[in-house]
């Protein structure tokens, strides 16, 4: 099988007052299979959602190198951009301030087009009706505006939007964190019956773990901008090698009374990604911390496609 | 936690609650005759999706809906011994806070940014008891302790606190006067799991120290396999079922909760395909007059569609649940 | 295809409006302003010029329904006339306000970067001189009369369009719908057509509704030092100003033109106010 994304030591520092950089993305590789679905997890503020947007060009990288469909793309000019937007593209968060509230239903999932151009307004308009049925969106709807649906509608408005160029590749930004648990299913099987109809391939950003374990191939988990570990799906939640993973994974609670779990305590929050000192960055929360863990740490293979950054399961 | 199921008579007794919402263009109908107990000691989940009326119940039993547009139709609402719909509003301000207390969603709201967490705290325990404002202060820094947070912050401001940290001060605040009664609306939705365990854990450990009833709305199974004894699963303004946890989680006999489940990817067990519930929740303002959940349901007959499903008590006590099929399956089966 | 629906918006925001008392009284009121001013000459009784020295401070009768001043002007006359010169003081400074306000702050609010600190910083030392000491300073060096009036408070008030303006992008410019419109490529001029300008127009419609009024009590303040309409025009702020001489003996005379002043400025506030509430759907509820 081929890859469709190839993302090497890829970087995002912003600078923030007094000259201090604020380490987003720090470092971070990974290659996504064709058809298949990369889980992004961790928790607020360590990145994954500015790593999504980097590697879209939607904010540009600090460094590293970002390869589609063999292309480095990491520098784009103006064509490659074009070649960019066409064939990668996002669904966000929030379906209520991602649409904008001027626009129709039909507007908003004919705009792609309309911006690409190249086909007759006619056509455009049967594709939007096409798309709208392929997202389960009455076509009683066409002509509403996003304030008069409900949160799942939206959400499958945005995601109408996304498919109307028929990109290859696709960033789920937590795409049904802001839904109800029934809609959220209802979305969840949406994208998995796209990805299986246009052999799609999937970068889906969210802290929810069950979700993530659903509909990803492989998971990456991020700390602080750095990837902390990455491991085919249920490797991951089986062998669970980096303290944090598993803290994560300790931390969720399940809906079943008869499962009892021992939970990894955790010390503190979360700290800042400012200026971060060069050893583990989860060392001030981890248990299990000891003074090598103030060295750099680098992610190494425990096994064929389970990495790690943590010296304590490496060797 | 088995302990406290039979502990007592119902100190907390909601019965046939209404509440609907009065605008210019409708009346939403946010609550239908909910009836609802709760034992002392006891932690009852509240389970639903947005807008089915969970938040309503819960600020009608403090008499904080926001009138208008919000009007209590009718039910009685008996905590210890008193209805606190009856009550006059004095009697209900000295309730708030001290014997009932409430846990918001999001933490910001319910601090006041300019004033420090200290002085926040001590003042909720000034409010209700006669005490000098030095001894208020004592308690208020134990109470942080309590919650987790070193006493030397007690000069902080809200905005010096990360959003966990903001959450337990707020919890703080609602134990301060050692509450019988703790409504919690969704008070890990705006946390990370890392927190939202230790917030919980928190939570569950001060409940076993103060001995405090628990009213928890959520929307996550999870946290209420964790967290509650009994379980009561609101659909479109009513209770559909409602049981123990061990009902609701092994014996669920509602559609909907049916559907609940069916709805969330677990990690324990390998899913290819959730099972989602179809459709949406009917419009509040436009009840069917059959069971709600009839267009909806993959088992919807004849009798759904033309007549409204009365609770039916399955065979292990307390489990109730508002669906002909149970009465048919529990018929037989005794 | 989406002209119906438009349509059915704008019918919408008059639903919403219509409920409101005050809103529609103000609307009223202002109708019934604009159909004097476009008919004076039709409905005043008298010229605003013509003098009757035998009829000097006559007190209301047939032939005068409120009165004459001191020349013998018939007040009403002149209070028609002057709503006329008013309005046109307030609607000439409020398109001014606006075009200058509007290009200034889009551009600011937009690209910002160290061209909005400069603009901004500019305002900043523009709007720490009292307005209307600005407006003062900047007609008497452009000379007295209404259109120089015009230019002044319209000057005047424009860095408070731009603030609001450049606020109102700055905001729309970093919500995810702007994102969304970047990630399917639409470039600069697409963003601002189809998706900030549609956004940030309802408030600007409502600030000017609002600002008509006070730029009318702007333009009649200049009046009535002097600065503004000169005689024998007739301008609420200069009629004041005369009359104020006879205020002892004749106080009606300052009343006329005061009470419509302010009945105009409070229509333009009362309709602006509920066209905000009616403008914006997530206001509602």
């Amino acid at each position: 099988m081929s890859d469709i994304l190839e993302v090497q030591e890829l970087k995002k520092y912003f600078r923030v007052d007094g000259g201090s950089q604020l380490h987003a993305v720090d470092g971070v590789s990974f290659k996504i299979e064709k058809g298949q679905t990369l889980g992004v997890v961790g928790e607020s503020g360590c990145g994954k959602s500015t790593l999504g947007r980097v590697i879209l060009h939607l904010i540009e990288p600090s460094g590293g190198q970002i390869f589609f469909e063999g292309k480095d793309i990491s520098n784009p000019n103006r064509s490659m951009i074009n070649y960019v937007r066409e064939n990668m593209q996002i669904i966000f968060q929030d379906p209520f301030s991602s649409l904008n509230p001027r626009m129709s239903v039909s507007e908003t999932i004919m705009e792609p087009m309309i911006i690409k151009g190249g086909i007759s307004r006619s056509d455009m308009y049967e594709k939007t009706l096409k798309l709208m049925d392929t997202v389960g969106l009455a076509q009683r709807f066409t002509n509403s505006y996003p304030h008069e649906l409900d949160g799942g509608r939206r959400q499958r408005i945005g995601i109408a939007r996304s498919l109307a160029l028929d990109p290859k590749f696709i960033v789920c930004d937590e795409p049904v964190s802001a839904l109800d648990v029934s809609i959220q299913a209802q979305i969840l099987n949406l994208l998995l019956d796209l990805q299986e109809e246009r052999n799609l391939s999937y970068i889906f950003i969210t802290h929810d773990l069950s979700v993530v374990k659903y509909i990803s191939n492989n998971i990456l988990v991020m700390y602080l901008g750095q990837m902390v570990e990455l491991a085919p799906s249920d490797e991951l939640f089986e062998n669970p090698a980096h303290p944090y993973t598993e803290a994560l994974l300790s931390a969720i609670p399940v809906a079943d009374i008869h499962v009892k779990h021992e939970r990894l305590q955790m010390k503190g929050e979360l700290t800042s990604p400012i200026d971060p000192k060069p050893g583990c960055r989860f060392m001030a929360r981890c248990p299990y911390a000891a003074e090598k863990c103030a060295e750099p740490q680098t992610l190494q293979n425990i096994s064929p496609d389970h990495q790690v950054s943590c010296w304590m399961k490496q060797s | 936690m088995e302990k406290t199921a039979q502990a007592g008579e119902a100190f907390l007794d909601i019965k046939d609650l209404v509440v609907e919402y009065h605008t210019d263009d409708a009346v939403i109908h946010a609550v239908n005759g909910v009836n609802l107990k709760l034992a002392k000691g006891e932690t009852l989940g509240l389970v639903g999706e947005t807008g089915a009326g969970k938040t309503s119940i819960a600020r009608s039993i403090l008499r904080i809906l926001p009138d208008p547009p919000a009007k209590i139709m009718k039910g009685e609402i008996w905590f210890n011994g008193e209805n606190i719909l009856k009550l006059p509003e004095k009697k209900v301000r000295s309730i708030r806070g001290d014997k009932i207390s409430m846990i918001f969603q999001d933490p910001m709201t319910a601090l006041n940014p300019i004033e420090t967490v200290g002085s926040q705290i001590s003042e909720a325990i000034r409010l209700h008891n006669s005490i000098s404002r030095a001894d208020a202060n004592k308690q208020a820094v134990q109470m942080l302790e309590t919650v987790g947070i070193p006493g030397k912050r007690f000069t902080n401001y809200p905005l010096e606190f990360s959003g966990g940290m903001k959450q337990r001060v707020v919890i703080a605040m609602a134990l301060a006067c050692k509450p019988e009664l703790l409504l919690a609306d969704e008070p890990t939705t705006a946390l990370d799991v890392t927190i939202q365990a230790q917030v919980l854990e928190m939570m569950r450990d001060l409940q076993k120290d103060f001995g405090a009833s628990v009213i928890l709305i959520t929307h996550d199974l999870g946290i209420v396999a964790e967290m509650c004894e009994k379980v009561a699963i609101i659909y479109a303004g009513e209770v559909v079922e409602y049981g123990t946890a061990e009902d609701i989680f092994d014996h669920r006999a509602h559609p909907y909760t049916e559907g609940l489940f069916g709805s969330i990817p677990t990690i324990h067990t390998k899913t290819k395909r959730l099972n989602p519930i179809r459709g949406m929740m009917p419009d509040p303002a436009n009840l069917p007059s059959c069971c709600r959940f009839a267009g909806r349901c993959p088992y919807t007959t004849d009798e759904c569609t033309s007549s409204y499903p009365e609770m039916v008590e399955c065979k292990s006590q307390p489990h109730t649940v508002r669906c002909v099929r149970a009465r048919v399956k529990e018929g037989g089966s005794q | 295809m989406s002209r119906g629906k438009k349509q059915l918006r704008i019918y919408e925001v008059w639903r919403q409006l219509r409920k409101n008392k005050f809103a529609m009284a103000g609307m009223v009121i202002i109708i019934l302003l604009a159909l004097v001013t476009i008919f004076a000459d039709q409905l005043a009784p008298y010229h605003f010029e013509t003098a009757d020295f035998s009829a000097s401070f006559a007190r209301p009768s047939a032939e005068h329904p409120l009165g004459c001043d001191k020349l013998g002007r018939d007040t009403l006359s002149r209070v028609i006339y002057g709503a006329r010169t008013s309005l046109q003081i307030g609607l000439g400074a409020t398109v001014i306000a606006t075009v200058v306000g509007v290009v200034l702050g889009a551009f600011c609010g937009y690209y910002g970067g160290w061209i909005d600190t400069i603009f901004m910083r500019f305002l900043d030392i523009f709007q720490s001189i009292p307005n209307l000491l600005f407006s003062i300073v900047l007609a008497a060096s452009l000379g007295v009369g209404v259109k120089n009036a015009i230019i002044a408070v319209g000057i005047t008030s424009a860095p408070l369009f731009a603030r609001m303006i450049r606020g109102s992008i700055m905001q729309i410019r970093g919500s995810e719908y702007i994102e969304a419109a970047r990630s399917i490529n639409a470039r600069d001029p697409r963003v601002i057509i189809k998706h900030i300008i549609p956004n940030a127009i309802s408030p600007v419609i409502v600030q000017i509704t609002m600002k008509i009024g006070s730029a009318i009590i702007y333009g009649a303040t200049l009046s009535f030092i002097g600065l503004g309409a000169q005689p024998p025009t007739a301008e609420w702020g200069a009629m004041i100003s005369e009359a104020r001489n006879y205020i002892r003996n004749y106080p009606a005379l300052i009343m006329y033109p005061g009470a419509a002043l302010m009945i105009c400025v409070l229509a333009f506030n009362l309709f602006g106010d509920g066209l905000r509430d009616a403008l914006d759907p997530r206001l509602k509820n």
